[in-house]
Parts: structure tokens; sequence; C-alpha cells
């Protein structure tokens, strides 16, 4: 039912970013740099997508020593399915957008 | 040119480390993921805009939290408060039925009733607060809503209509208003577990 909701363009954003390279674990930082989104607004967006269950996070142990463990996510299958649709739905909007224009 | 970039990096972890503290304990990990992050970042001005950020969102959270959570009362505080709600009423309760008697039938019922929330309050308020057994039962709820209307009103209508409430206030606050107030809470508590809202 929450899952209809309508995503703010940055979730859009960083579920665009996700997408790309589905299975693929992603740093919080690097996820801030491709998004644009500073860390303020991204963990927040993070944290609800991983209380809906449409993101899946771990820690990694860093590779450089002395460093400490990092957090890492990627979508899980609903994740991925309902950011499927929700940018589709977004480029089709978009494309009617610019066509109108 | 190093020790400026030391000092700000230095300031960003301590920033990203009191965002830690600011975050709510339920979202601890975050916290340790943000403040993590820092460490592998390289630039000291990339690393205080993060730690910047990581303040702004345990904050938000916080208040989140804050907002959406109900308040943790103590429950020394409840049965204080409970006791000074209801005391007064249930002193008046006794001192009604031992001058029943003396009372005009019609007078003394009435004055009993209203009292009689004193002495109810003070179980209701026992179960919930100390034996920590909400009340949830529909019919049981509906009657705390009749009897604190019943001892509230009468009253504060009576003390109204007869312009005295500058005269008699402190009877209006220990008579009417208290108990409503007690009984008010009451209703609230009877609706959510006491184990999660109380701490002793």
């Amino acid at each position: 039912m929450g899952q209809a909701r309508k995503f703010s363009e940055q979730t859009l954003a960083v579920l665009a970013v996700l997408i790309e390279q589905p299975r693929k674990w992603r740093h919080g930082y690097d996820l801030s740099k491709e998004t644009g989104l500073k860390s303020g607004t991204l963990y927040p967006i993070l944290m609800r997508l991983c209380d809906r269950a449409l993101l899946e996070s771990k820690w990694e142990p860093s590779s450089e020593p002395g460093r400490p463990p990092r957090h890492i996510y990627r979508l899980t299958s609903a994740g991925g399915a309902l950011a499927r649709v929700q940018l589709s739905t977004r480029g089709t909007l978009e494309d009617a957008v610019g066509n109108h224009a | 040119m190093n020790s400026t970039r030391s000092v700000i990096r230095l300031f960003a972890v301590r920033l990203a480390a009191h965002a830690e503290k600011a975050m709510p304990q339920s979202r601890g990990d975050w916290a340790r993921a943000m403040r993590n992050e820092i460490h592998h970042i390289s630039g000291s001005g990339a690393a205080l805009t993060w730690a910047l950020g990581c303040v702004f969102a345990s904050y938000r959270e916080r208040m989140r939290t804050m907002i959406s959570n109900r308040p943790r009362i103590s429950r020394w505080v409840l049965v204080l408060e409970m006791l000074c709600c209801f005391t007064p009423l249930t002193l008046l309760c006794l001192a009604t039925v031992a001058n029943l008697g003396r009372m005009e039938t019609p007078t003394g019922m009435v004055a009993l009733t209203v009292a009689a929330a004193g002495p109810i309050g003070l179980i209701v308020a026992f179960k919930i607060v100390v034996l920590n057994r909400p009340l949830l039962t529909k019919p049981v709820l509906a009657a705390l809503c009749i009897i604190a209307a019943w001892t509230g009103l009468p009253y504060t209508l009576k003390i109204l209509a007869a312009g005295e409430l500058l005269n008699h206030w402190r009877e209006f606050v220990l008579i009417a208003l208290l108990p409503v107030l007690g009984m008010t809470h009451l209703l609230y508590l009877a609706t959510r577990p006491v184990s999660k809202l109380a701490t002793i």
C-alpha cells in the first residue's frame, strides 16, 4: 500500500543510481557523489528505503588497514521492481512534458 | 596549510561523533555508518561537509522520534500526578460519606456521585500505573468518560453560572479541573501499554 506512494526526486535519484547495477553493493559516500545528495539528505532516504525492505544493507570490513568497516547498500528484489516502475513512470511523465513543450 | 586541514578534519570527525550521539538509539547502526564513512573521505572540506550532513540527518531523525514517539514519563511522576489529581476528591468523598446523614438526600447523592471519581480514579490509576494493567475494554473506557464528565461538568456549570469562579477557583481546581485532567490522562494511558511508556 505504502509502496504505491510517489517518491521524491531525491529518492528517485538514489533509486536510479542503485538500479544501474542492482546486484552491486554501494557505499554511502559513493552514492552521495553519484546522486549529488549531501549525507544529510541521503541517509534519511536510505533509512526509509531499508525500513520498507526496499534496500538491504550490511557491514563490509575496510580493505585499508586501520580504517573502520563501511555500511554498504543494494536494492532488494522488491526495491528493484519498485524502482523500475517509479523510474519508468517518471520517464514517461518527462517524455510527455517534453513532447508537449 | 596541512595543520589547517588536519584541524578541519578533526573538527569533522568530532562533528560526526556528535551526530552519532544525537541519533536515536534505534538508528545506532546508521549513525555508525555515517560516522565511519568519514574515514574513507580524502578531502578535509568534503569530510566537513559530510559531517555537517550527518549532524543534520541525526537531528532530523531525533526530531522525528520525538514527534512520533510517546513521551516516556517516569512511573513515579505518574503516581504523584494521580495522587495530586484524585486525593482531594477522595477526601471529599470520605467527608461526604461521613456526613451523608446530615445532608438532604438529593444533594448528598449528587455530592457522593461527583466525589466518587476520586476513589475510582485512584483505583484505576493504581491498576494502570502501578500494576501495569491497561484497561482496554470499551465499556470501561466509556464509563471513565462519563465519570470524568459527571465530575467536571456540574460543578463547573454551577460555578460559572453563579459567576463565582474567581472567588472559588481553588475548589474549582481541586474538585473539577484536576480530576478531569487526571481522568483524561488515564484514558490516554488506558489505550497504551504503560510498560512502553513509563520507566522506573
